[in-house]
Order: structure tokens, then C-alpha cells, then sequence
């Protein structure tokens, strides 16, 4: 054997030496449970509340750009995926490319909050909080980022209350057409399943539902993603990305069981998708009524919401404006992902700066 | 027939051996989660469960009973009416908030546009 070749499997060995040494570490801290990734750590202030609703301002010395933009976050699921870690980060680079970043959150749904419907995020929260964020940034319009059913809300709002000054609106893979989605949600439309079965003591669809309805969709994935944690688990920034991601997945929200009936009501009438419009409150919203630059975005590989569910928001939209993207990730990489930071976001980022001042 | 790949430089060499499994088993799994017999198991497991939860509870709630004890449906119904009266009780100091908000830009829009009997009374 040469020098070279000696040489090269003694770096081999002790490279390979070093790695078992830094996986039974970080081994030893993951079972333990002893060293937990801080996330959504990017500074912030609360600028409004109402009930379990709080709208957060981002901090930033970097703020050039018009109008503020507010993310409307899903009523499932926590909105730090969007601020997981510093360089993982969907919010950190909006506010690198200057923009005034709003980030909306339910909070977590309990007893009192059964009884909410889509009309208390749409009619209530929403417009209430869309009012404070131009308030704050001193502002005459805002633009809107909506995600999953933080899109759905979006639209709706924007939809039922053309008063508001919403400039720009962008969407995230949002369900328009319930009927593509998966999972249990294909029992509930077929009525082998109810959602009073579904229901708890609090009238609330338990968070391990939710989270059990999503992961059922890829049943493997739990499997296999060992098998990739024990060949990286000497890689220190792996492990943390592991943890920060592995904490959100199980950190489901429950659903207020008045959101939950009438999302049924409407997975079974696809009312939204066959005719751009659906019940709220005391009159009917129409999507045509959008008429403000609408973009959609759309995971490719999207198991939770497959593409036909969000591209049936293009035949609605009133606005002359309508912008489809597609991006070749899943629904939560299309955040949170590699291509979240090299795809995604520089294209929103793109869009929005097109159509601002 | 799965083919196993060599692995690349660096990788273990297991890795090709569990990729491959992965391919062979996940498409299948995938599909059958998403087939109408999956949904349709998964619902009649649920139903079983949720009648063999209320059949126990209505027997426990009747034991009970008997011995003049609350039962968790007695608990339910009092933390369910609890949460109906702060859910209302919300409600009405968000409205109460609405109109002090709305007073108060009332007053502000008052002191930027006097109306003609605020002139009035200041000539």
C-alpha cells in the first residue's frame, strides 16, 4: 500500500473514530432529552391581542421596503416552523430582503374556544388584526401571506371584506377543493366517519388526531427517518435540525370543533371549489370578489394538500392579477426546506417587490 | 426486483440496502393509506371505540349514580356550561373593546375635523 493510501485510511479511520464518538453523544442528549433547540427565537413584540389571537412584529434595522407583509398562520400546527432556527428561517430572509414582517397565530385552541368558527378568524380576528398591522408600520395597505388554512382564512377575509386594504395576497398551499385531500378526511366525506366521533370532552378535534390524520399519510417516513438520524447523528447542526423539525411535527394544535363542522360541511358541498364561494356568516363570499394581485403557491409533492386542492383557486379569483407557482417541494419543505430558502421565498419575495412601491 | 445501489463515498454501507426497502415498501404503503379500505378500517375501528367508550361511561355514569357521585359526564356538562359563559364573556368585552376603539377614534376625527357646531361654540 502507498504512503498516499496509508495515509488517506488512517484519516478515514480516525475520522470514522471521532464520528462514533460524537454519535453516541449526541445519542446519549437525544434520549435524554437533555439538549432542546430554541425556536422561533427571531426578536419580536406582540403588537395586538384577542383572545387566543396575537399579532407579532418582527424586529429589524433593515425595514425598506412597503407595504408591512402579514403571515396568517394555519389554525392547526405552530407558526415557529416559519422561524425554526437561525439560517433555517422562511421569516428571517423576508426580513433580510427588507420587509416589515407581521406574523398572525391563533394560539392553541381550548374549551372556550370550541364554539369558534370560520367567521370568528374571518369577520372578527382577522380584519381587527389587519388594522392594527397598517397602524403600526404607519402604513395605507398591508399584503397578506396566508398558509394551509391560514390561506383559506386569507381568502375568505380578503373576499368578504373588500374594505380592507389588503394590496397583495399570497397563498401557500391552501385547500380549495377539500376533496383532494387525503386521509381521514376522505372518511369524513364519504360519511363512513362523523365528526362528532371525532370530537373531545372539550368539543375540540384533539391535537393527536390532527397529528395522526397528517402522519397516516406517510406511513413510512417515521421508519426510514431513523435510519437517516443514525448515519448523521455525529453531525451536531443534523441533530439539532432533527430536533427543532421533530418538535413541530408532534406539536399539533387542536381544532375548535365549530371550524371543524363547518369544514366538513364544506368538504361535502365543495361548494368553494364547484362554485368559488361559500356561507359565512349571514351572506355568501365569493372568491371573485378578490381583486387584489392574488399569488398561488403550490407544493408539488405535497401529500398533505396535493396540488389539484390548491389549482382550484384559479377558475374563482376575480383578479386580473393571478400568479401560480409551482415549487418541487412537500408541504413542508415549501416553508421550511432547502427550497424554501433557494426557491420559495426569493420568487415571493420577487412578486411582491413587483407589485409594491 | 429492488436494485441496490453501491453506496456513495462517505455513506455507510447499509444505506443502499435500507434505501431500497424504502422504495420497494413506501409506494404500496402510500397508496393503500389512501385507498378507500384504509379509510374505511380506520372509521369502523373509531366508531368501535367511541361506542365502547359511551357503553362504559353510561355504566359507570349509572353506578354512580346510585351512590349519589358526580360522574364525568356531570363534569363534562359543568366544564362545557364554564366554557359557554367565558366564551360569552369574551364576547362581550371584545365588543366593549370595539366600542371604546371606535369612541375614541370618533374623538380623534373630532379634534382633526371640527364640525360647524364645535365653531359655533368656540366664536
Amino acid at each position: 500500500m502507498s504512503a498516499l493510501a496509508q495515509s488517506d485510511r488512517l484519516d478515514s479511520i480516525r475520522r470514522e473514530a471521532q464520528r462514533s464518538l460524537f454519535r453516541a453523544r449526541n445519542g446519549i442528549k437525544l434520549a435524554a432529552g437533555t439538549s432542546q433547540p430554541t425556536v422561533g427565537a427571531s426578536p419580536k413584540r406582540v403588537v395586538w391581542r384577542r383572545g387566543k389571537a396575537r399579532l407579532v412584529r418582527y424586529e429589524s434595522d433593515k425595514r425598506t421596503r412597503r407595504p408591512p407583509l402579514v403571515i396568517v398562520w394555519s389554525i392547526v400546527s405552530r407558526s415557529y416552523i416559519l422561524d425554526l432556527r437561525p439560517g433555517q428561517s422562511f421569516v428571517e430572509q423576508l426580513l433580510d430582503a427588507g420587509m416589515d414582517v407581521f406574523m398572525l397565530d391563533w394560539g392553541e385552541a381550548d374549551a372556550v374556544d370550541a364554539g369558534n368558527t370560520l367567521e370568528t378568524y374571518v369577520d372578527n380576528y382577522m380584519p381587527r388584526a389587519l388594522e392594527r398591522a397598517v397602524e403600526v408600520a404607519e402604513s395605507e395597505e398591508v399584503d397578506v401571506l396566508g398558509y394551509c388554512a391560514g390561506g383559506l382564512l386569507s381568502l375568505l377575509c380578503v373576499a368578504g371584506h373588500p374594505e380592507l386594504a389588503v394590496r397583495n395576497l399570497a397563498v401557500m398551499a391552501t385547500p380549495v377543493d377539500l376533496q383532494h385531500v387525503e386521509g381521514l378526511v376522505k372518511a369524513l366525506e364519504r360519511r363512513t366517519l362523523e365528526l362528532d366521533d371525532l370530537l373531545d370532552a372539550n368539543g375540540l378535534v384533539p391535537a393527536d388526531v390532527v397529528y395522526r390524520g397528517f402522519a397516516t399519510l406517510r406511513p413510512t417516513t417515521d421508519i426510514f427517518k431513523y435510519a437517516t438520524l443514525w448515519e448523521r447523528l455525529w453531525n451536531d447542526e443534523f441533530v439539532e435540525g432533527y430536533q427543532a423539525m421533530g418538535e413541530w411535527i408532534r406539536d399539533q394544535t387542536p381544532m375548535p370543533g365549530g371550524v371543524a363542522r363547518q369544514l366538513v360541511d364544506l368538504l361535502r358541498s365543495n361548494r368553494l371549489a364547484a362554485k368559488g364561494e361559500m356561507p359565512l356568516g349571514d351572506r355568501s363570499v365569493s372568491l371573485e370578489d378578490i381583486t387584489c394581485p392574488v399569488l398561488n403557491v403550490l407544493a408539488e409533492n405535497d401529500h398533505m394538500v396535493p396540488p389539484p386542492a390548491s389549482e382550484a383557486l384559479r377558475p374563482w379569483v376575480g383578479s386580473e392579477d393571478f400568479t401560480e407557482l409551482r415549487i418541487p417541494a412537500g408541504h413542508i419543505g415549501l416553508a421550511a426546506g432547502r427550497d424554501a430558502a433557494k426557491i420559495t421565498i426569493p420568487r415571493i419575495v420577487e412578486w411582491l417587490n413587483e407589485r409594491s412601491s | 426486483m429492488t436494485q441496490f445501489k453501491q453506496p456513495k463515498p462517505g455513506r455507510p454501507w447499509w444505506r443502499p440496502l435500507v434505501d431500497g426497502i424504502d422504495r420497494a415498501v413506501t409506494p404500496p404503503a402510500n397508496e393503500f393509506v389512501r385507498s378507500n379500505l384504509f379509510a374505511d378500517t380506520v372509521s369502523m375501528i373509531t366508531r368501535l371505540e367511541v361506542r365502547l367508550r359511551r357503553s362504559a361511561e353510561r355504566q359507570s355514569t349509572w353506578m354512580l349514580h346510585l351512590w349519589n357521585l358526580p360522574a364525568a359526564e356531570d363534569i363534562r356538562r359543568m366544564r362545557a356550561q364554564l366554557a359557554a359563559m367565558e366564551a360569552r364573556l369574551r364576547d362581550i368585552s371584545e365588543r366593549l373593546e370595539d366600542q371604546q376603539l371606535e369612541a375614541e377614534r370618533e374623538r380623534e376625527r373630532r379634534v382633526e375635523r371640527p364640525t360647524t357646531d364645535d365653531r359655533a361654540r368656540s366664536a
